[in-house]
């Protein structure tokens, strides 16, 4: 590879031009008593004078221009040295993709005898990584780098482009309903390309069909009717020759059972009703909560009086705090605008990050509990106290529930009273952190049990996320939830090899590495300045 | 000794301090008075102490007062003796000390020595002519004014020995010893036959050829305008390709000195500024011991 960016120094050749011109004006003059004895030499000596400023500058000249062409690694059309510059190859199914010339893009340089470079590669850590950077088969190679800081890596295209899913998106799921999974697939095909999709759970074909990617498309939308409980999914590519793209996601959901809400309000519900679709909950408008009969309330505008009847049975719910009078858990507060910060984690599965930055109108200050969610002005916005969770907002008066998160924000505060589960999905080499009240063991997807580390208190953390698949957390006894780890996306989007790289791996044109010869040019102007400044 | 290297007196400026460091340094150093055996007018008597000759005993004295006393002399002379110190523009070459630095305080040192042996000393400064003349005295008032004239002098002008002694002569009438101290940037020949011309006449001539260790070595490193200190013509050399024909060329011209002064019975020394000045005086002595 070469750096152009170093011709920016070519100007300094003006330099020794600069110098040469100088030093011709400063001969040094010397007062001899006679030069009865030297007079001989004149001629030949002024002609010799001149010849050398010359060689020297056109040395020194020379030696500069090499040192620039040194550090930008020109190519050059020769071999001058046998540089050791190792080739990795990605040998993953999907690199037996045909390619250039009915090749497929392992054959060709397997043919070009790369692969007797293979051994040496801890010898040699500076190299090029052939891959079509296909995300499963590559992790293990992209591990590698972090050895090999030498190694450049790069990516051969498909002829035709690449396919491959980013990442997966759903909202709660539930039992006897239809759910919606999103996926953010990399399709860099310029027509339309027919594929298989395989949809696998628990390692059995639950969905199998062919579709068509139009040119552009990066969504793809399945809809799922799944029993309840916790689900390991993958959803695998193929092209329509069965060709594996190396491209498995996995993904877990949380299929959960239609719980019983109580609705408590004076007002107009309405629109929480609404955000409650019926499909997932059943919902019940309650005077009394003493009229309740399992499941949990949501009681909305609470005043002071409703406020301690509510708190003292011990039924879960969610209570917003209306904004009229101070409670003994609230400071009754002008209306304010404030903007939800911070990403955090609590019952180690539910991530509020989405409220991150959401400006929310909010009326009174929240005095005691556990804050969960806060404010940007460091005021609590969810705070927890025993088996209820305290906002100062009401959803009948209040713009949140109108706001996108509303919805989402509900399902996990519903899920998070409904006890502790862990299905998230990260990213490999991400820890995986959890808050819980047990301590943890980790089984990775080889089988392997690990005991989590505790970082403080009850939260907890595990590093060894090293292969894709799903991760177990149990209590030792029962699984209490699923981790799926993926390759990162960005890994798909790595830069192609350029025109002039693939030349060179392949050997159309040849070109070399120039360092080194540049490298030994400087040495030889050094050399020969030295030695007709000084030997001569 | 270590106080009469060039290098170390050159600190001093009082000329006549310098000389008389010299000449007191240089005596201190020696076994035997060099006054010795010059004159035999009587000057006074001193007591006699262990190691002198017992022959030296005035035993007349003696048989006066019992107590042992030497007879000591004073020196009498009739040497009548010449400074001769170029001046010329190619004596101010030096890195350290000069040619004409070196030669200055040579000539200052020995006239200090010579009238403290009662001789009669005078001083020519020239370049191609003479610039300065001041009579042979010997009264030691006389060095004062010897020494104040060679401290005001500076290097000017060309060489031309020979020009100087045809000058000289009829400023010279009785027999007198020449000293001369140059760099001798002349034809030898001509240097050669000048000189011989004086020693024709009767004079005794002790020649001091004062040479610089780079005008001896050459070992300049860098290419360089070289200039004529004496007619300001200039030259481009490179030291290091001209060195050796340099060295071979300035060696042939020395021993063509050495020769013809030898064959002429001229005594003739070549002297590096960088020798000490003791060194230079012996030699100066050992002709004096000749002449006497």
């Amino acid at each position: 590879m070469s750096f152009p960016e170093f011709f920016f120094l070519f100007p300094l050749i003006v330099v020794p031009i600069i110098i040469h011109l100088l030093s011709k004006k400063k001969l040094k003059k010397i007062d001899f008593p006679s030069l009865l004895f030297v007079f001989k030499s004149e001629v030949r000596l002024i002609r010799w004078f001149r010849l050398k400023d010359l060689l020297l500058l056109i040395l020194r000249v020379a030696l500069l221009v090499s040192l620039i062409l040194t550090a930008a690694n020109l190519r050059i059309p020769f071999s001058f040295f046998d540089v050791a510059e190792t080739l990795i190859l990605d040998k993953s199914p999907s690199m037996e993709n045909i390619g250039i010339k009915d090749k497929n893009v392992f054959d060709v340089p397997v043919h070009s005898g790369i692969p007797q470079f293979l051994p040496y590669l801890e010898k040699c850590p500076t190299g090029i990584l052939i891959t079509d950077a296909q995300k499963n088969g590559f992790t293990e190679i992209l591990r590698q780098r972090e050895k090999f800081p030498g190694i450049r890596i790069k990516k051969i295209a498909f002829p035709e482009g690449n396919l491959g899913i980013l990442s997966a998106k759903s909202g709660p799921c539930f039992e006897d309903g239809k759910n919606n999974i999103i996926f953010e697939i990399l399709n860099e095909y310029k027509e339309d390309k027919k594929t298989r999709l395989t949809l696998k759970s628990e390692g059995k074909i639950v969905m199998k069909e062919n579709r068509i990617f139009k040119e552009g498309e990066t969504e793809l939308n399945l809809e799922l009717f799944l029993e309840k409980g916790l689900h390991q999914l993958s959803l695998e590519l193929e092209d329509e020759k069965g060709f594996d793209f190396d491209n498995k996601y996995y993904f877990v959901l949380n299929v959960q059972p239609r719980k019983k809400i109580h609705i408590i309000s004076k007002n107009y519900p309405a629109r929480l009703i609404a955000a409650l679709n019926p499909i997932h909950f059943e919902v019940t408008l309650t005077e009394n909560i003493s009229d309740m009969k399992g499941g949990l309330f949501i009681a909305c505008d609470v005043g002071e009086r409703e406020l301690s009847n509510l708190l003292r049975n011990n039924r879960p719910g969610i209570i917003c705090l209306g904004g009229d009078e101070n409670t003994s858990v609230s400071n009754k507060i002008p209306d304010r605008v404030s903007t939800v910060v911070g990403e955090y984690f609590f019952s180690g599965s539910y991530n509020l990050s989405f409220l991150n930055g959401i400006p929310i109108n909010y009326n009174c200050f929240i005095t005691a509990g556990e804050p969960l969610v806060y404010f940007k002005s460091g005021n609590p916005f969810i705070n927890k106290i025993e088996n209820h969770l305290i906002l100062p907002v009401s959803p009948e008066t209040n713009d949140l529930s109108l706001h996108p998160v509303f919805i989402p924000l509900l399902f996990d505060l519903i899920n998070l009273l409904s006890g502790e589960t862990f299905n998230r999905n990260i990213l490999l080499d991400e820890p995986i952190i959890i808050r819980s009240s047990f301590s943890p063991t980790i089984i990775n997807p080889e089988g392997g049990e690990y005991k989590m580390d505790a970082v403080s208190g009850n939260v907890y953390i595990f590093r060894k996320t090293k292969t894709c698949g799903f991760y177990r957390i149990t209590d030792g006894m029962a699984t209490k939830g699923l981790v799926a780890v993926n390759t990162n996306p960005s890994e798909s989007k790595l830069e192609s090899l350029s025109d002039e790289e693939i030349n060179y791996i392949f050997g159309k044109i040849g070109l070399n590495n120039g360092a080194s010869f540049f490298l030994f040019i400087v040495l030889m102007c050094f050399v020969l300045s030295v030695f007709i400044e000084r030997g001569t | 000794m270590e106080l009469l290297q060039p290098e170390v007196l050159e600190k001093i400026s009082a000329l006549n301090l310098r000389a008389k460091i010299i000449v007191k340094g240089f005596l201190t150093g020696l076994h035997e008075s060099p006054y010795h055996g010059f004159s035999l007018e009587f000057k006074q008597h001193r007591p006699y102490y262990q190691g002198d000759p017992i022959s030296k005993i005035n035993w007349k004295l003696y048989a006066r007062t019992e107590r042992f006393y030497l007879k000591k002399y004073q020196a009498e002379t009739n040497l009548s003796a010449f400074l001769l110190l170029d001046k010329s523009n190619s004596m101010d070459f030096g890195e350290n000390i000069s040619k004409f630095h070196y030669a200055r305080t040579l000539a200052a040192s020995l006239a200090y020595l010579l009238l403290h042996q009662n001789d009669s000393v005078g001083l020519v400064l020239f370049d191609s002519k003479i610039e300065s003349f001041i009579p042979p005295r010997s009264r030691m008032n006389h060095l004062k004014y010897l020494l104040a004239t060679l401290s005001k002098s500076k290097p000017s002008g060309k060489t031309s020995i020979k020009d100087v002694v045809f000058e000289l002569q009829p400023l010279v009438k009785k027999r007198s010893l020449f000293i001369l101290f140059s760099d001798l940037l002349e034809t030898p020949e001509e240097v050669t036959k000048t000189i011989g011309i004086m020693k024709a006449k009767k004079h005794e001539v002790i020649v001091f050829h004062i040479l610089d260790r780079e005008e001896l070595n050459f070992s300049f490193r860098k290419e360089a305008l070289f200039r004529d200190m004496e007619d300001s013509k200039t030259l481009l050399v490179d030291p290091k390709s001209v060195k050796r024909l340099y060295r071979d060329k300035f060696n042939q011209f020395l021993s063509k000195y050495k020769t013809d002064f030898a064959a002429k019975r001229i005594d003739y020394s070549q002297v590096v500024t960088d020798t000490s000045y003791d060194k230079t005086l012996v030699k100066y002595l050992e002709k004096r011991k000749r002449l006497s």
